[in-house]
């Protein structure tokens, strides 16, 4: 065997193994090391990895200890407006990075979906054809070369990224699609819809696959876990699905909310799923069996959205009790809580690192917070209207947000440089 | 707010009724929805986008959908037609000027297959101003009489005043009850 | 409007029921549409005075009849006209309780069955709010109106005394249903002619209609094209005055 590519993955933290056996097939091993914090002995773990994985050497220590500094840093850098943009005609829905990080896109009420520079600020691209709101988009992370964008005109369109080209507009929604994802191979596409169903459709082929049907109400909340072979769904009919993308089955229905679904999640692992509620809580579900295994209490009113850290250890609740909640995934207590928001917190996240919370809000305004102590750390102010929509990139120090003041801002931290995120072995 | 909410207010409910407030820009649609919501409407701006009012009325339920009437959004009002339950149109009675370009707009909703039959509301504001049309007048210059598809009411009103909002909401709810 | 008018004039044969149109006229308060509301076949007795329009079908016999419901209040009635064209009979609601204002009735009444496009058509009259203490008879408000002036401007007229208003769990007063029924038959002693002549007026007015709002397009469009102008020469003034102040001395 012959190491052939040594690859850090720094949100969450681990090792990526490219290697040729001696009979010329080239494999890729992953070694995730979610626990690793600044509490981490690095050379006891390094021992071990050597120890278990023949193919990594002495030589690579650097590059581990790069890995604990990076994936423990704690700097709280401070951001700064880099950019307005005002391009849409109308209010922004959502917005989200591609995986390097040069480019975002924001979908609107104006039925666009436009391509940006993170760096200059240009429009790069707008994607028409859509005859409603474009409200729910993403990229194929980590390829980045296509787009897909759920509109209120009950279609999805799947459309080339660098060029803008329309491949397919994806039918057979009967009302307006609005949360969708690429699975991580970037060869399926799954959409759910005010319809009660979700649909699984082929990239390539543009056909659809399956319909994902038991929902009684609304689907407001779709995700694929990291292996690409589950779906989640979150419904207002107060349940989580839990469905195969191989046979298209229901697997497993989370029961126990008394209120509608607002947002869920997989945890990276892939073993742990959780759900917001209206109904002031968020619950962590095990998708092994069916069960949930906490309930997050502590929130005066409706949980409006809710995300899990990288490495999936803490969790953090929006709500429209105008503030958020950091959360110790294994125990289930409230860590922190973070206040300060005039208005409910509409969309939380942690940043890759994990150390900060961003908040939208509709008092206008976008939030940073220690994960540890629930202190605000800054605000990112100047959005004349309600915030819908923010994102980190994948390196942490770049935002954007997206309002419903029909622009959206790139903001950037005070130590924004280029950074390599791969060292390359030959 | 939140997207959830406007997810939320695009649900097809029986205890809702869904009400789109249209009109040419400076009609008075924003100051005439906040003064039903009981709200300050001195410092109304023009809308960019759209604005969503929930307001009971006897016991009724009505999702209230404000949009800016500005001649470059208006191709955009078609992203609000879906389930609407029924259409306030809100006119400028003392602008007499702009009556023509009113009704054009006014019979092209009326020609809106995805608005078929929607009961129509129009709401005749400023009332409080001197050289006000009186709603009959209105209702000539818009020649009213022509639509025989659906049912439809005029009302005098002044959002400075709040006359007249509450009796139009009246037959609102009275209608899609 | 047009297609209204397609439907309106299937024949007889054709459908199963005859379509008809009929139109409720008379003051703000009669209670036109409560009585509609009871037509139908439950009484609404929360409504809120009209200044407007509702139309509703109902099944009556061999009869699909389409209601007009319109405003009554003074400064509308004037609207009442633009309707006539279109139906095959009305039925005139008056208050029989309110004496104050029966000479108020009896103008707006022969305004209506004057206008060359009522003239000649069937009328009910249904003295409504019979149920209250009150109320004058129909045989008075028959005098107090002078209906038998009518003879020479309708088809044939009659007026019954009635209530819309329905007390609890009892059925609805019988005398709507005869009314409606005696209208209906009325109207089918002349079903042709009235189908000729009503088809004639809504062309007439959907030309009409159509024509108004083709010169408000017109218009409008021509306004925008003149403020395009405007400020096309607004901008291109501002360009030489800039590139004028550009220019060396």
């Amino acid at each position: 065997m012959r190491l052939r590519r040594f690859l850090l993955r720094y949100y969450p933290p681990g090792i990526i193994l490219e290697y040729e056996r001696s009979s010329g097939i080239e494999e890729s091993k992953t070694i995730d090391l979610l626990d690793l914090d600044q509490n981490t002995d690095i050379d006891a773990t390094v021992e071990q990895i050597i120890r278990h994985e023949p193919l990594i050497s002495e030589s690579k220590r650097p590059q581990r200890t790069e890995l604990r500094d990076k994936a423990t840093s704690t700097e709280h850098s401070k951001f700064r407006l880099y950019q307005a943009l005002s391009g849409h005609e109308l209010p922004l829905t959502n917005c989200a990075f591609n995986k390097s990080g040069d480019k975002f896109i924001t979908g609107s009420y104006d039925r666009t979906c436009k391509v940006w520079d993170t760096h200059t600020g240009r429009e790069l691209l707008s994607l028409r054809g859509h005859r409603n709101v474009v409200y729910s988009i993403a990229f194929n992370n980590p390829f980045g070369d296509k787009i897909i964008t759920g509109s209120f005109d009950k279609t999805c369109g799947l459309w080339n990224a660098n060029t803008g080209e329309c491949y397919y507009s994806l039918r057979g929604h009967q009302t307006e699609i609005v949360s969708l994802s690429f699975n991580p191979q970037s060869t399926l596409i799954a959409t759910g819809s005010m319809d009660a169903t979700a649909k699984l459709w082929d990239v390539e082929t543009g056909s659809e696959l399956y319909t994902f049907a038991g929902h009684q109400q609304e689907i407001v909340s779709l995700n694929f876990n990291n292996i690409g072979d589950l779906i989640v769904t979150g419904s207002f009919d107060h349940t989580t699905k839990l469905w195969d993308v191989r046979t298209g089955r229901d697997v497993h229905t989370f029961t126990g909310h008394k209120g509608e679904i607002s947002s869920t999640q997989f945890n990276f692992a892939g073993d742990l799923v959780i759900s917001g509620s209206i109904d002031n809580t968020c619950k962590i579900w095990s998708v092994r069996t069916g069960t949930c295994q906490k309930t997050l209490r502590g929130h005066q009113d409706e949980v409006l959205d809710i995300a899990f850290n990288a490495a999936g250890t803490r969790i953090v609740t929006g709500s429209a009790d105008c503030s958020a909640k950091v959360w110790n995934t294994i125990t289930g207590n409230c860590i922190a809580s973070c206040y300060g928001h005039h208005g409910e917190i509409s969309k939380v996240s942690f940043n890759p690192q994990g150390h900060t919370i961003i908040t939208a809000s509709s008092d206008k305004t976008c939030r940073l917070w220690n994960v540890e102590t629930g202190d605000c750390t800054q605000q990112l102010q100047g959005h004349t209207d309600e915030i819908f929509s923010c994102a980190f990139n994948y390196e942490g120090d770049t935002i954007i947000t997206g309002s419903k003041d029909n622009t959206c801002r790139i903001w950037k931290s005070e130590d924004y440089s280029d950074r390599q995120q791969y060292y390359d072995m030959q | 707010m939140g997207l959830l909410t406007l997810l939320r207010k695009l649900k097809r409910s029986d205890k809702e009724a869904r009400l789109l407030i249209l009109g040419l820009d400076n009609s008075g649609k924003t100051s005439c929805l906040r003064k039903l919501a009981d709200e300050d409407i001195s410092q109304t701006t023009p809308t960019q986008g759209f604005n969503i009012k929930t307001v009971m009325s006897s016991g009724f339920k009505l999702n209230v959908w404000d949009i800016g009437g500005q001649k470059a959004i208006r191709p955009y009002w078609q992203n609000y037609f879906e389930s609407t339950d029924g259409l306030v149109y809100v006119i400028d009675s003392s602008d007499q000027k702009r009556l023509q370009e009113t009704s054009v707009e006014l019979n092209q909703l009326l020609e809106e297959e995805k608005l078929s039959g929607v009961p129509i509301m129009v709401l005749a504001n400023k009332q409080d101003l001197l050289n006000a049309l009186s709603a009959k007048q209105i209702a000539e210059e818009l020649g009213l009489h022509s639509i025989r598809d659906r049912t439809w009411q005029i009302q005098a009103c002044s959002a400075k005043t709040g006359e007249g909002l509450q009796q139009g909401m009246e037959w609102l709810v009275n209608t899609l009850g | 409007m047009l297609s209204f008018i397609r439907n309106l004039f299937s024949s007889k044969n054709e459908k199963k029921e005859t379509p008809v149109t009929v139109m409720f006229i008379g003051l703000d308060n009669a209670g036109k549409t409560t009585m509609l509301s009871t037509i139908q076949g439950e009484t609404d007795t929360n409504t809120t005075p009209t200044i407007g329009f509702d139309k509703k079908r109902v099944v009556h016999g061999k009869y699909n009849i389409t209601y007009f419901d319109l405003g009554g209040s003074k400064g509308f009635r004037g609207i009442w006209d633009r309707y006539y064209g279109s139906i095959h009979g009305a039925i005139f609601v008056v208050d029989s309780a309110d004496e104050n204002r029966l000479e108020e009735a009896k103008q707006a009444l022969f305004e209506s069955v004057r206008h060359p496009k009522f003239t000649g058509k069937s009328l009910l009259i249904l003295a409504n709010k019979q149920d209250k203490k009150e109320s004058i008879p129909a045989h008075e408000i028959a005098q107090k109106l002078e209906l038998d002036k009518l003879k020479s401007l309708v088809h044939r007229y009659n007026i019954l005394p009635c209530s819309a208003i329905q007390a609890q769990n009892k059925p609805q007063d019988p005398q709507i249903k005869k009314g409606v029924t005696w209208l209906s038959e009325s109207i089918d002693e002349q079903f042709e002619s009235l189908n000729k002549r009503i088809e004639k007026d809504m062309r007439d007015e959907a030309e009409q209609a159509k024509l108004e709002r083709e010169e408000k397009r017109r218009i409008v469009a021509e306004r925008k094209a003149k403020e395009e102008e405007l400020a096309k020469a607004e901008e291109e003034k501002k360009l030489k005055e800039q590139s004028a102040a550009q220019s060396p001395e």
